[in-house]
């Protein structure tokens, strides 16, 4: 038997074996701490270091010192670094190619620290800049509201009074030359003094003889209808005259009236410029907060990003792929333990955050929720936390029914002391809340895609302020002193839409608390200032109105004028009218009586003929 | 692979007994066939190292078997996949997939079920049929081959010049 055995070949089998374990044994920790840097890196996108892993067999796992996870949008910022890190693995589970991590501590977790060097990878180009949520993280910006001299205001500002004045007084010299001019052209007294004459001239000079008498009323009665065309002619000019100046007088009637009401219109602008805009004030706690909030938000977003392949609960379909050449494919049976390639039991850890620690664990880490059965859960309370009555993040991640996910989590922060936090960076306008307790109270759902999300704080014993490094604007310092003023608020975040673009709405009673007491700092202010400004624009208006109104008084004594014109033009017209039906009727007359004359003489001659035809005719 | 050629020769005409040969051959189709890094080929090498098996003969099967297995690829899928989707044989894949053993040996792969399979079927009537080989090719082959025309040019040719060599650094 022993001539069929190679005892050396033996040796040579054991040596190989050996030097392969003691080379894992050896090499074991390079190999982890390599594995965990390279798969981190590409994971994260930003370098992941470790200072150092040690494999130990009892039980089977490994311990991580000092993880350092660079922030891939600020690579001279770690976005955690944990202390100390170590895990249990199930051996069994190795051995049938699954990796079940059976506890896994994290000590001295820590968030946003600094790093000596950048975590940037240098071939890998700088992630987008963080999509700026418009409304939320836009910086404070102040209405100009600083009063200024009422004096200064008005000699360097064009008010509507003072434009309208001075067009109104061009308007009016114009209008007065124009005037003279069109009375220039309009008949005279002189001329009217002729058609007198005129008239008196055409006065038919009866003689006794009806025959020349007769011609002489004919050309009178021609040379008066003449006349009255003459005259008409002019009577139209002037009425024509009277009802421009009557359309004139009614435009600068108006324009005075309007120039009256100008002072009081250009006040009332006065207070509303420098009034507090209601919609502009109407969001401060937006303002203030917003930034903070949106910061929050995109914090959470961020680490739900980072986690979300460890959610993807979807099996590959086997049976549809394509064998590569030499490899085949595995075909799955059903296990009788569940157990998923990839699980992490227990995650426990405590957070190091600057109130003390966030203690708690994580369950059911894995990439197949649908194989485990159970989803991912996580529960955080206070250890260590001085002036806090309670605090506790829970949330469930279920990826278990393929297609059908639900993830959602909710925070509770009772009693919470705030010493200085710093509301608002703005350098115009820092806000500090150097003192408060808050009461806060969050959930955030994400179903179908949608995402849904309500925070409420109530902020009581409040200590605001701002602190200003250099001068203040007018506001500033008058919301300065309105936010000394305010004890207690609430501040309401409704957060929906997706996790690519998400809104969040804020509302607080702070808003109208800050602009109430704007307004009682501010009007009283505003008042002054309109008061200043009437009295100088009175002043500025009233000489003014004087010389408009002599103007006026000028071009009425035109219109005085006119008028006359137009009286003296229609009398004269009345004259020639009245001649003219005299010289008419007499001509008339006189046509009658020539009538009347034939008529009788016609009769008489008739009679006679008559007669001396009885006499020859008498037998 | 001259060199390793010429070792199989020397080993042929030397007195190294015929299933030595033979079962080097054949373990190394076993190894050649399926793939490498399985369970079953370290328990082969094991065999291989620790058994008087010809290396020389294992190696050669290890490398005309793996070039082989390049071109049955494809067989051997298709049949690991037929075999693995087995109604009947269900309960049996259910139960080995369930033990340490039988997802180390990774047997629910179909290139490494399929060419296992192929390596148990042809294992046995392989190794009796090189086996009678030999002793067919001892017995005739050496006296008729040293006459032969065929042998005056070889032993004239570079590769007899090698297997002279190593004929001289190998014992028989």
């Amino acid at each position: 038997m022993t001539r069929w055995i190679r005892w050396w070949g033996l040796a040579v089998f054991v040596l190989v074996i050996a030097i392969l374990a003691g080379g894992i044994v050896l090499f074991a920790d390079r190999l982890v701490k390599g594995a965990v840097e390279s798969v981190g890196t590409r994971a994260n996108g930003a370098k992941v270091e470790l200072s150092g892993a040690s494999l130990s067999f009892s039980p089977l796992g490994f311990a991580l010192t000092d993880l350092q996870v660079t922030d891939a949008h600020h690579p001279l910022r770690n976005a955690v670094q944990i202390q100390r890190i170590k895990f249990a693995l199930d051996g069994y589970a190795l051995l049938r190619r699954n990796i079940v991590v059976t506890d896994l501590i994290a000590e001295g977790v820590r968030t946003d620290t600094p790093r000596t060097t950048s975590g940037a990878l240098p071939q890998v180009p700088a992630p987008e800049a963080e999509v700026k949520k418009p409304g939320l993280t836009d910086s404070f910006s102040f209405p100009q509201v600083d009063l200024p001299d009422a004096k200064q205001f008005l000699a360097s500002n064009e008010l509507t009074s003072i434009k309208l004045a001075e067009q109104f007084r061009s308007e009016l010299d114009q209008a007065k030359e124009q005037w003279n001019q069109r009375l220039a052209e309009l008949p005279d007294s002189a001329a009217l003094k002729k058609y007198e004459e005129r008239v008196q001239q055409v006065r038919p000079d009866l003689k006794g003889n009806a025959l020349q008498d007769a011609q002489a009323i004919a050309e009178s009665v021609k040379q008066l209808q003449a006349l009255r065309d003459d005259i008409s002619k002019d009577v139209q000019r002037v009425q024509s005259a009277k009802q421009a100046w009557d359309a004139d007088w009614a435009t600068w009637a108006r324009h005075s009236k309007d120039l009256l009401a100008a002072p009081g219109a250009d006040l009332d602008h006065l207070k509303k410029k420098y009034s507090l805009d209601a919609k502009g004030f109407a969001n401060t706690s937006r303002a203030l907060f917003g930034g903070q909030i949106a910061h929050w938000t995109d914090m959470g977003l961020y680490w739900y990003d980072k986690a979300k392949p460890l959610l993807a609960g979807d099996r590959a379909e086997v049976q549809e792929q394509r064998p590569q050449r030499g490899k085949g494919i595995d075909v799955r049976f059903a296990e009788r333990d569940q157990t998923p390639g990839f699980l992490i039991r227990s995650f426990k850890l405590g957070l190091e955050v600057p109130a003390g620690i966030l203690r708690g664990e994580i369950r059911n880490i894995t990439n197949d929720q649908v194989t485990l059965g159970h989803p991912l859960t996580f529960n955080f309370f206070a250890e260590n936390m001085p002036g806090l009555q309670d605090l506790e993040l829970e949330g469930v991640f279920n990826h278990v029914v393929p297609g059908a996910a639900v993830d959602s989590a909710r925070f509770k922060a009772h009693g919470v002391v705030v010493q200085r936090f710093d509301v608002l960076h703005q350098p115009s306008f820092p806000v500090v809340l150097s003192e408060a307790a808050v009461d806060l109270d969050a959930a955030v759902k994400l179903q179908d895609g949608e995402l849904k999300g309500d925070m409420s704080a109530n902020f009581k014993t409040v200590k605001l302020g701002a602190e200003f490094a250099g001068s203040a604007g007018e506001l500033q310092k008058i919301l300065a002193a309105a936010l000394v003023d305010v004890r207690h608020f609430m501040l309401k975040a409704q957060l929906q839409g997706s996790l690519q673009a998400y809104d969040v709405e804020l509302r607080s009673d702070l808003d109208e608390l800050l602009r109430d007491a704007l307004n009682r700092q501010f009007r009283a202010r505003v008042d002054k200032f309109v008061a200043d400004a009437k009295l100088q624009l009175d002043t500025k208006v009233q000489a003014t109105r004087r010389e408009l109104e002599a103007k006026l008084g000028d071009l009425k004594g035109i219109g005085g004028v006119v008028d006359e014109r137009q009286k003296q033009v229609n009398d004269v017209q009345q004259k020639a009218e009245q001649e003219l039906r005299l010289a008419t009727d007499k001509s008339k007359q006189q046509t009658d009586e020539k009538t009347q004359s034939a008529k009788q003489k016609a009769a008489q001659e008739a009679s006679k003929l008559k007669d001396r035809l009885k006499e020859q005719l008498k037998f | 692979m001259f060199r390793t050629l010429a070792k199989l020769l020397q080993v042929l005409n030397s007195e190294t007994a015929p299933g030595q040969i033979s079962l080097g051959l054949c373990l190394g189709m076993v190894v050649g066939f399926t793939p490498f890094f399985t369970l079953h080929n370290v328990l082969v090498l094991l065999l291989v190292l620790v058994f008087r098996v010809n290396v020389s003969a294992f190696l050669l099967g290890l490398a005309l078997f793996s070039a082989l297995a390049y071109l049955l690829d494809p067989l051997f899928h298709q049949l690991g996949l037929a075999v693995l989707h087995v109604e009947d044989l269900q309960d049996l894949w259910t139960d080995f997939y369930n033990t340490a053993i039988g997802r180390l040996e990774h047997f629910n792969n179909t290139v490494v079920l399929g060419s296992f399979i192929v390596t148990l079927l042809l294992f046995l009537p392989l190794l009796l049929l090189i086996n009678l080989l030999i002793k067919h090719y001892r017995t005739h082959v050496p006296g008729w081959f040293k006459n032969s025309r065929l042998v005056t040019m070889f032993k004239a040719s570079h590769f007899y010049t090698v297997y002279q060599s190593v004929s001289r650094v190998v014992p028989s």
